[in-house]
């Protein structure tokens, strides 16, 4: 049957997607992987306009500088202003803020205007995070928490909480994006309510069941983005999922679907 | 170009096309709030289907039919739900083997007598009771013997082969679709399959291309889900327009219809869309 009203087409969302994972790898159940062969008919099978895209290797491997590198190549190569990288970082070994400095400037000077912080390897223990953050809060570079395990299904423990918790607020400039945090049935029961107190701390759309739309309702469409997780899942359960809500107006669901990405990545200094 | 597809693209939903899902949870929940009252559920039932272009919806309990809850109550409120809402929600009750089995057939008799033609099985989140079961063995017979669709967040791969040989006329629905089920889904007539999960990227393609549109149907897990976590995987498969039909509503329209279950307002729209099947 026709829907009561009618939605937003899915075009004019302008979808980009904060979440997707480039590269290939051999993961049972996972036998199909987004590369610079197939990135762009995959956007535009699910008319994505833009992706946020991460190395695979980067995610679950060391030295993190290769696959952060080849990512770089890889975009090269693919040369489409539609993708725009993600490295992955953690806290240098040395203490103090000059490492995280060189390490942030490297990044921004290679254009890479967004970061993806490995949470189940290195936790969120605010004095390990500390100089890095402080760093990247100085330049406003939006901040994907990364709770997933190789399969990308995770969970936060309560520490984990506490610790998100103390990062933002040491960090208030910081904008940090709670990033495969589902496992299946449901979130931390105190993730949603550190959402609602801690404004710099953000969701995306992957935690299915009703908590992102509970964060667009209670705490506002701006503190949301859309995800799609691929290859690690299927693009297909979350390309609607904006565009069908209830209760968002059309420019909620904009600024859900890609606007609030874009204008974090806008804000990098 | 889809037809199907450029609709629900365009934010129309599904003109002319039966969509029935398969697969949602209403009453309580242990982990999330839900609706809160029966007239809460009623008016944004209607409304999330509405908003979706979704026809009706397969209704199976909420809470009360996990381990440690009376599966009685998520029965009563479905049964309360079902009278104000008879010609969009189609009721499958829940159960718990580690009951008595006296009790389980006493609820099975209740609920029959109701009208209620479908069975919702969760043993895997109920103590891992085992598929096959003495009090799962006695429910798949009372399905054979009084016409019932059996419905299972999942079997063990063994247990689903040896039940749908022992008991041939029933119709069993894996809650789950995943790809070993492929071999069964392929062999056995009567073993069918709710697609909605959260997996990689391409597996229902996989499996649409493995074992055909005809052993598919659409579902959400809504009320918690938004809906259309179902329906994107569907519509945006590489498929034909009648191979969309068939998942989002026709296959699943035909099992209730066999069982006496389709609700006799989808009834028009059922026969009006087989006969688009073959476009």
């Amino acid at each position: 049957m026709r829907t009561a009203e009618p939605m937003p087409g899915i075009r004019e969302l302008r979808l980009f997607d904060s979440c997707l994972t480039l590269g290939r790898g051999v993961l049972k159940g996972c036998p199909e992987w987004v590369t610079a062969d197939n990135v762009l008919a995959l956007m535009d099978r699910y008319d994505v306009a833009e992706a946020l895209v991460h190395d695979v290797h980067a995610r679950v491997t060391y030295p993190r500088e290769d696959g952060n590198r080849r990512l770089l190549d890889v975009l090269t190569e693919i040369g489409s202003d539609r993708l725009h990288p993600c490295w992955v970082i953690e806290p240098p070994k040395h203490p103090g803020r000059a490492a995280a400095e060189a390490l942030v400037t490297e990044m921004l000077d290679a254009g890479v205007r967004a970061a993806r912080l490995p949470m189940k390897i290195i936790p969120p223990l605010p004095w390990l995070w500390d100089d890095l953050c402080a760093v990247l809060e100085a330049h406003r570079v939006p901040c994907f928490l990364d709770f997933g395990k190789e399969t990308t299904w995770g969970d936060m423990t309560t520490a984990d909480v506490d610790g998100v918790r103390d990062v933002a607020l040491a960090h208030p400039d910081l904008p940090l994006v709670l990033s495969f945090v589902f496992g299946g049935l449901g979130v931390h029961p105190a993730v949603v309510p550190l959402i609602k107190r801690v404004p710099n701390v953000h969701i995306d759309v992957q935690g299915i069941l009703e908590f992102w739309r509970e964060v667009a309702r209670d705490a506002g469409p701006e503190r949301v983005l859309f995800s799609t997780g691929a290859p690690f899942s299927d693009p297909g359960l979350y390309v609607s999922n904006v565009q069908y809500a209830r209760h968002l107006d059309e420019d909620a669901k904009r600024l859900i679907c890609g606007d609030n990405l874009r204008r974090l990545m806008e804000g990098v200094r | 170009m889809s037809g199907i597809l450029e609709s629900w693209k365009n934010g129309l939903g599904f003109p002319d096309t039966l969509v029935i899902d398969g697969h949602i949870h209403i009453g309580g929940w242990p982990h999330a709030a839900t609706f809160q009252d029966l007239d809460e559920s009623e008016r944004e039932s209607v409304a999330f289907l509405d908003a979706n272009g979704v026809d009706a919806f397969v209704s199976v309990g909420g809470g009360q039919l996990h381990a440690g809850r009376d599966y009685h109550l998520g029965n009563d409120f479905l049964l309360a739900l079902w009278r104000r809402l008879p010609q969009r929600m189609i009721p499958f009750l829940s159960l718990n083997p580690n009951d008595s089995r006296d009790n389980v057939l006493a609820e099975l008799d209740r609920m029959f007598d109701a009208g209620v033609r479908g069975i919702k099985l969760i043993n895997a989140y109920q103590q891992r009771y085992p598929g096959d079961g003495p009090n799962l063995m006695a429910v798949y017979a009372y399905a054979a013997e009084h016409n019932m669709l059996v419905f299972n967040h999942q079997w063990e791969e063994e247990v689903v082969w040896k039940i749908s040989a022992e008991f041939p006329g029933v119709t069993f629905i894996f809650a789950h679709y995943g790809a070993w089920q492929d071999a069964i889904l392929k062999e056995r007539p009567n073993v069918h399959a709710n697609i909605w999960g959260v997996s990689s990227l391409g597996w229902l393609d996989r499996g649409f291309a493995n074992v055909g549109a005809h052993k598919f149907m659409y579902g959400s897990d809504g009320f918690l889900n938004p809906l259309s976590v179902g329906i994107g995987p569907v519509v945006y498969a590489p498929l034909a327009d009648h191979e969309r039909r068939l998942i989002l509503g026709l296959n699943l329209a035909r099992l209730l219809e066999e069982v006496g279950a389709l609700p006799p307002s989808l009834r028009e729209k059922y026969d009006r869309a087989r006969g688009h099947a073959g476009d």
